[in-house]
């Protein structure tokens, strides 16, 4: 199974960076996305990430991710691509033992942290003062199967 | 012989005046607390588990978690869970996000962060001024407490952290 990683900030009130793990064909403009798949005459099923995630409506959805799953492409809206990162395993951190005895969702893989000002980082040397950001890693294949395993038939014409 | 016999002496007033120090000791033992307000009512944790306070951090929300975990935060290196306390306790208002502080507390070799809407000060009060929780309480939220403390400002609620931290973990696998 082919897969790549992408990063994308999902849409809460305060911005969370979502390290989506999974088959990513496509990124689009939210606008253009209808327009794309009625010329080619395909129904791409969609839904609102921060939604999927139980984030509550999202302040703006700009780019959707064509994400294969069974054989089909599905819709992710999100706010925006942070950028596209490759992350080796040993990067992943596991939740905190609160977090994730808290957390029922195996789509939910663990943290990574990403250095989003390395200017800041080599002006000191305590870790504790550089500009990290932690992302959440989410099995796409996962979060599927649990919180969007049906799709509904296209409306015929 | 008389020298030894003074010498012995000696040693018992000492060890005698030792005793009367560690009896007073023991009367006037007491403890620091690092007090904090939380819709309007004021807690408090014991300063030997603390471990730092930090101002201005935005915890990550981790998806299809409880509303009283607000996020995570990476502390130096580590990550370490937030927790909201006003919705563990179920009081008025929202968390209080980027900014309030976060009480960095240890238990069992665990760091957890508590938000606080504001922190007060740190209180040495003795031992013995530590009542029981009120009776009035819920029994659940009663075994997260060590005691009430009268405080001149109002009641303090000592919570004790390994217990707290404990059954919030716990509710998880509830």
């Amino acid at each position: 199974m082919s897969s790549s990683s992408g990063v994308a900030p999902g849409s809460t009130d305060s911005e969370v960076l979502l390290l989506l793990v999974g088959p990513l064909h496509y990124v689009v403009p939210r606008d253009q996305v209808r327009a794309i798949h009625d010329r080619m005459d395909t129904h791409l099923p969609m839904r609102s990430l921060s939604e999927l995630l139980g984030f509550g409506p999202a302040r703006s959805d700009d780019r959707v991710l064509e994400v294969e799953w069974q054989g089909n492409l599905r819709g992710l809206a999100v706010t925006g691509i942070a950028g596209i990162r490759q992350v080796r395993p040993g990067q992943l951190r596991g939740l905190p033992a609160l977090v994730e005895r808290n957390c029922p969702s195996m789509s939910v893989l663990g943290l990574v942290v990403l250095d989003t000002d390395t200017s800041q980082e080599r002006d000191s040397d305590d870790p504790g003062l550089s500009w990290e950001s932690l992302a959440v890693a989410l099995d796409l294949d996962c979060l599927f199967r649990e919180h969007w395993p049906a799709v509904p038939e296209p409306q015929g014409e | 012989m008389s020298e030894s016999k003074g010498e012995e002496l000696r040693r018992a007033f000492e060890n005698a005046g030792l005793a009367g120090d560690q009896e007073a000791d023991a009367a006037e033992e007491t403890i620091q607390i690092l007090s904090f307000s939380l819709a309007a009512e004021w807690y408090g944790f014991r300063l030997r588990d603390l471990i730092e306070i930090i101002g201005g951090v935005h915890p990550t929300p981790i998806p299809f978690t409880p509303a009283f975990i607000p996020g995570v935060i990476n502390h130096r290196g580590s990550v370490v869970s937030v927790v909201d306390l006003r919705n563990v306790f179920g009081l008025p208002g929202r968390g209080s996000g980027g900014a309030g502080r976060i009480v960095l507390v240890t238990s069992d070799d665990a760091i957890v962060g508590f938000q606080a809407d504001e922190i007060s000060d740190i209180v040495t009060v003795p031992i013995s001024t530590v009542e029981p929780p009120l009776s009035t309480m819920e029994k659940v939220k009663a075994s997260y407490i060590e005691g009430c403390i009268r405080l001149p400002r109002g009641l303090l609620v000592l919570l004790d952290s390994s217990t707290l931290i404990g059954e919030l973990r716990m509710r998880g696998e509830g």
